[in-house]
């Protein structure tokens, strides 16, 4: 490796190893305190990350469902609609999340769901919905037609060529849409806090409590650690799979 | 390359000429033209944040080099903060206006010789509601735990405040600082159910008809009712209520410490501080305000109560270190579930 | 069976600006509450008068360009070095990826406590520096991915014809990944302008961000300001957007992101 590709590396690398590895060790350090200890001994903790595990996948779920028909219509269509389309599914993305949330909360409460966990998941898939749809769209698109055509020349039903062929070539667009929703979804807070109260209690409004509601960040350097390891080792898992040779 | 110029271009010209004064404070704690008339005076600039919960205010001061000159902390969170050594000693020679503050007021217990706190306004913590969906008035903290009003009910985001309401109801004694027996006993009463949210300032709750009862501040409570004409009530329950001050401190490590005192003494000035109370509707520990405060704010039990309500309120005590940890588990742990 | 999608796609797509539609229209409301009593420009005047609102749009457009500039160029440089083989190179990606494999709230607070025991007063400068972090990442894996369909035969090329590698660098490889450098950049504008949680854990006193203030709003009475703002930010962002497609002529889908 030459001098040059060196410095190249080194540049980025050290500032990650400040603001990323340093920090780590800070939070683990951290987490070595009798109120980290007692917490993460406590069931509660478990059952809560259970639980944000539990919302999360559920709404990313629901998000793939709501948006593959959505990128497969787009995909379909010729390439001025198709840019119209993805341009208009991503500029909601320009609007600020929060207010787009309060904005939400004024079209939920009439219907009377506000502070409740359908609230919350319908908040989280609302939100989510554009970083679903893009990469399903990328990966619908690359399908090439020939073997649609293929299959149904084959006398395979409209339905059987999309679970059949379809559905298993998008794979790595349904695995980077799934991905690139459910992490974030793991630690989002202000959202539930809003949609939900109490109701949805999530990790992430959790760690906001320990750090900013009271004064325990031994309990929340240890709760922002085992998300952070958990969340980790999922997202390693999803990039060995997919066997790539730079960075994504 | 032309973007970081820019970027350097812009930042070097966003400094601002006159000094600011970085203040944490809770929203809508001062009248419309206070902040404007003292940055006129003193030719400086007031940057205001708020905080969610007074227990917000510890957490954003912990470990210092907060970069707030100003903070108002409530009573029981004066004392940890100067064990910690978080909080600046007040030169007292730059706040002549302290003799304002009726004796009552001052050395009180969480800061006997007044070095670090110098006392802002005071009330009391009891329960809000909707007038038309409570009937009858509620009267004792009991309601909160109403099986009818389960899904309209919200409590303080103040793990202090909320343990303090249970263990009023369980029949603990306040005055004494709580043992881990009666925090125990207050988890469970907790437990029985869920409010909707806890919320420290649960005005838009209330004004939205999200909730319907809610343990509230008095300030908010009758600052809720003002814009709402008087839809809203307010009633310190019969087992009594917190009885609640805040101070005007400085951090420790605060970047403009003579403007601070300066603030803090411009506070101090009767008119300034009866405008203050005659807009957020606040009791006023301040004597020489007393005069221009307006007759129906003097005269409004709510704001200023009766002896016999006061009689009924207490301090939030001092907890032992023992029992601090368990009361913040125990909070923690009614948030998880 | 298309009909049926695209009756869907509008449904979805009418779904997803619900909120927007209610943003927009009640930021001319005449009144602070859910039902419509008039037509008024009183929030748009509001909020420009509004001090702390101005600020707060202003922390936030210099977070997002500083953070962005930043990020684009260590980004930029982690991506080409992770071009050739090298020992460590898994270590050196997942390193590099690690901000976009875990939530940002982690990163918040991983950033706090470094902060917290270095000792460093929280301000709009630690809030950049923990934007750069994340956003790096970011840019970083939206030019890589740029590098990997590339052609590595005309840099090299150029080399062989004579040209120095940072020549070659400049007149071959940086144009090829150009689109997906700006890709990256625009990316980290738009993450940090809309960020919230790392924001409101790394930031300090006076440097609240738009989406900071509007958290704290929401707590306590958002007036329609805040709606103003947001529609006025929706109108400028549609038209930069629909002027930079004119002027790149480049299909949204295959900006390299």
């Amino acid at each position: 490796m030459n001098k040059r590709s060196l410095s190249l590396l080194l540049v980025p690398a050290g500032w990650l190893a400040l603001f990323l590895l340093v920090p780590t060790v800070v939070l683990a350090v951290r987490s070595l305190g009798p109120e980290a200890a007692r917490t993460l001994a406590e069931a509660t903790t478990w059952m809560l990350l259970g639980r944000s595990f539990l919302i999360a996948a559920v709404a990313t779920v629901l998000c793939l469902g709501v948006s593959y028909p959505a990128a497969l219509f787009i995909a379909g269509c010729s390439a001025r609609w198709r840019n119209l389309l993805l341009f208009l599914v991503v500029l909601p993305f320009w609007t600020n999340l929060l207010v787009r949330t309060f904005a939400l909360m004024f079209v939920l409460r009439p219907l009377g769901i506000l502070y409740t966990e359908g609230a919350v998941i319908l908040g989280l898939v609302h939100s989510f919905l554009p970083f679903m749809i893009l990469p399903l769209y990328v990966s619908i698109e690359k399908v090439p037609r020939r073997l649609l055509e293929a299959s149904q020349d084959l006398g395979a039903s409209p339905w059987r060529t999309f679970w059949k062929v379809t559905v298993p070539l998008t794979m790595p667009g349904i695995a980077a849409g799934c991905m690139l929703v459910f992490i974030p979804l793991l630690g989002i807070f202000a959202l539930p806090e809003f949609l939900g109260g109490t109701r949805v209690p999530m990790v992430g409004n959790q760690i906001n409590h320990y750090f900013m509601r009271s004064e325990n960040p031994g309990a929340g350097s240890a709760l922002t650690l085992v998300l952070m390891l958990l969340t980790a080792a999922f997202a390693g898992l999803y990039y060995r799979l997919r066997r790539t040779e730079g960075l994504v | 390359m032309n973007r970081a110029i820019l970027a350097l271009a812009v930042l070097g010209g966003c400094g601002p000429s006159a000094p600011e004064l970085h203040v944490l404070t809770w929203p809508n704690y001062f009248a419309k033209d206070t902040i404007q008339a003292f940055e006129k005076g003193a030719g400086c600039r007031v940057v205001l944040d708020y905080m969610e919960s007074s227990e917000s205010l510890r957490a954003k001061l912990a470990g210092g080099g907060s970069g707030y000159d100003v903070v108002f902390p409530s009573d029981e969170a004066v004392p940890a903060l100067v064990a910690q050594g978080l909080l600046e000693k007040l030169d007292r020679a730059k706040l002549p206006g302290f003799g304002n503050i009726l004796p009552p007021f001052r050395g009180l217990p969480f800061d006997p010789e007044n070095a670090y706190s110098i006392p802002y306004m005071w009330g009391t913590t009891g329960i809000a509601y909707l007038k038309d969906k409570v009937n009858p008035p509620p009267d004792s903290w009991e309601a909160l735990w109403d099986p009818k009003l389960v899904n309209q009910m919200t409590m303080l985001d103040d793990g202090r405040e909320v343990f303090a309401a249970a263990l009023r109801v369980t029949g603990a004694d306040l005055r004494a600082p709580s043992s881990l027996e009666a925090i125990r006993k207050a988890e469970e009463k907790l437990l029985e159910r869920k409010p909707k949210a806890y919320d420290s300032s649960p005005k838009a709750m209330l004004m939205e008809g999200d909730c319907w009862i809610a343990q509230c501040y008095n300030v908010d409570a009758l600052q809720t009712a003002a814009e709402l004409g008087g839809k809203v009530g307010y009633v310190v329950p019969r087992e009594g209520g917190t009885l609640w001050i805040d101070s005007l401190c400085i951090p420790r490590g605060a970047p403009r410490p003579d403007l601070a005192h300066r603030f803090i003494d411009y506070l101090l000035r009767p008119e300034v501080s009866a405008a203050i109370t005659n807009e957020i509707l606040s009791a006023n520990p301040n004597g020489a305000a007393r005069k221009l405060i307006r007759k129906e704010v003097l005269e409004n039990p709510l704001v200023f109560p009766p002896e016999e309500v006061l009689r009924r309120c207490a301090a939030l005590p001092v907890l032992s270190p023992e029992s601090k940890k368990a009361l913040d588990a125990a909070w923690a742990r009614l948030k998880a579930r | 069976m298309r009909r049926a999608l695209g009756a869907y796609t509008g449904l979805i797509l009418a779904a997803l600006y619900a909120p927007i539609a209610v943003m927009v229209v009640y930021s001319f409301n005449a009144s602070n509450s859910f039902r419509w009593t008039g037509f008024t420009l009183e929030w748009y005047r509001r909020a420009w008068e509004n001090r702390d609102l101005r600020s707060a749009l202003a922390n936030t457009v210099v977070l997002a360009l500083v953070s962005m500039t930043l990020a684009t160029v260590l980004g930029t440089m982690a991506a080409l070095a992770a071009r050739p083989v090298f020992r460590g190179k898994k270590l050196y990606a997942a390193l590099v990826s690690l901000p976009v494999m875990v939530p940002d709230i982690v990163l918040a607070v991983a950033l706090l406590a470094l902060f917290r025991a270095l000792g460093v007063s929280l301000s709009l400068w630690t809030a950049a520096l923990a934007h750069t972090t994340f956003n790096l990442s970011y840019v970083a894996v939206t030019v890589s991915a740029r590098l990997q369909g590339m052609d590595r035969t005309a840099e090299l090329a150029a080399q062989d014809l004579g040209a120095t590698p940072w020549g070659a660098f400049w007149r071959v490889t940086f144009p090829a990944i150009l689109p997906g450098v700006l890709s990256g950049a625009l990316l980290a504008f738009t993450l940090s302008f809309d960020d919230f949680a790392v924001t409101y854990f790394t930031s300090g006193p006076g440097g609240a961000t738009l989406p900071v203030m509007v958290y704290s709003m929401v707590r306590f009475g958002v007036t329609p300001e805040i709606n103003a703002v947001s529609t006025v930010l929706l109108a400028a962002s549609l038209g930069l957007i629909v002027a930079s497609l004119r002027l790149s002529r480049v299909p949204v889908a295959g900006g390299g992101r």
